[in-house]
């Protein structure tokens, strides 16, 4: 049986991409784009990608580790090119692991972007931690910045 | 001068006298309290006679009772609150687009047992006695307390005022927590999204609340510190609910 437990904890990372705002904001607002960077590699049967303020974005298939995972994602404030805040929840083989609220702001700097990651979340039942969501995001945000490098 | 006069009619100079004002601009006061319907005055020979309108009296110390109320359920809530006939999309566009966030934890010891007090969330009747408006019972426009389900709570903070509250449910383990996800609008500006645990743990025969949220405020129109004195507000009400019974 599961031992019950919530922690809660925040984090911010932060990225300069060689790219202006518009287009580091078109890789997380187009689908094609997205899909080169984020998430399980391949579509899934039920993926969803409405993008849009009430909008939800599903995303679901096996990670490098082997494990399944889903990634449900509810849009709340979207800022063409500034910001984007979103609401979701992460499913690992099935249970959930994760709730948590993340902000992405895009800042022009020179010919680039600084993007700034804010997530705040409760992790469930010792299955995940702000440590194990920074180290994902981290590496999510360096697949991002390849995808951006290519011309 | 509102105050000096309900204690009793005046003439103009005798409201003029402890304040450091010229008779012109007390006389300018006193025509913005007359055109509000607050202030009454008469001419009385030479002298121009000033009085409080009751019902006007009764009536604005009404709404101020409300509006604070308010304030403590959501905050101060700063220039969102601004003077009528402010064009909504020039107020959005003048607005400077900002992120802070906040996070707070508050805890209550109930005598209630951990179900009834889970029961006080889970009811929509029991729930609106203590959460959402706090001048009245609130009614959700909708309410699916379940996985995925939505609450919605909308309402005027005051007159012309909108507010709405949009829950989603993530995680509900019956009689012992629930994790949501909530957004406050206020005259159709988006002011914060959170992240909020609820865990109803035994303590005796009763429980140990602990509520915690996390949450991105919005281009500055709340301030991250208050949401925490409305939390402590609503939990408060949920006591007094859970000790009448």
């Amino acid at each position: 049986m599961t031992e019950r437990s919530v922690s809660h904890g925040s984090f911010t990372v932060e990225r300069t991409y060689p790219a202006l705002p518009a287009r580091v904001f078109a890789a997380w607002a187009d689908p094609e784009i997205k899909a080169r960077w984020f998430g399980a590699a391949g579509k899934g049967p039920d993926d969803i990608f409405d993008f849009r303020v009430g909008g939800r974005e599903y995303n679901a298939g096996k990670m490098g580790d082997g494990k399944a995972y889903s990634f449900d994602v509810r849009y709340y404030d979207i800022i063409p090119d500034n910001r984007i805040v979103y609401a979701y929840d992460m499913t690992m083989d099935q249970q959930r692991i994760s709730v948590s609220v993340a902000t992405v702001e895009f800042r022009p700097e020179g010919k680039g972007t600084h993007m700034i990651v804010t997530e705040h979340g409760a992790f469930l039942d010792g299955l995940d931690s702000v440590e194990q969501r920074q180290k994902g995001t981290d590496w999510l945000l360096d697949r991002l910045g390849e995808e951006l490098a290519k011309p | 001068m509102v105050e000096r006069l309900s204690q009793g009619p005046a003439s103009v100079s005798e409201l003029a006298r402890p304040l450091a004002m010229t008779l012109p601009a007390v006389a300018q006061h006193l025509r913005v309290l007359e055109a509000s319907g607050l202030v009454v005055t008469e001419k009385v020979g030479r002298v121009r006679i000033c009085r409080i309108e009751p019902k006007m009296l009764a009536a604005a110390q009404g709404w101020i009772a409300e509006r604070m109320a308010w304030e403590r359920r959501f905050g101060k809530l700063g220039e969102l609150l601004a003077a009528p006939g402010m064009d909504k999309q020039k107020e959005r566009e003048m607005t400077e687009r900002s992120v802070a966030h906040g996070v707070f934890t508050v805890v209550r010891s109930y005598d209630a047992a951990p179900a009834r007090v889970f029961a006080a969330w889970a009811d929509p009747k029991i729930k609106g006695k203590w959460y959402g408006d706090p001048n009245k019972e609130s009614v959700a426009d909708v309410f699916e307390f379940r996985v995925g389900g939505r609450e919605l709570r909308t309402g005027e903070v005051a007159p012309g005022q909108s507010y709405s509250l949009d829950t989603r449910y993530y995680d509900i383990v019956e009689g012992e927590r629930i994790v949501y996800a909530y957004e406050v609008v206020i005259n159709d500006a988006r002011t914060s999204v959170s992240v909020a645990a609820v865990e109803f743990k035994p303590q005796g025969k009763g429980t140990r609340l602990i509520v915690t949220e996390q949450g991105t405020f919005l281009d500055g129109i709340e301030n991250p510190e208050e949401r925490r004195g409305g939390a402590e507000f609503v939990l408060d009400r949920l006591g007094q609910l859970l000790a009448a019974a």
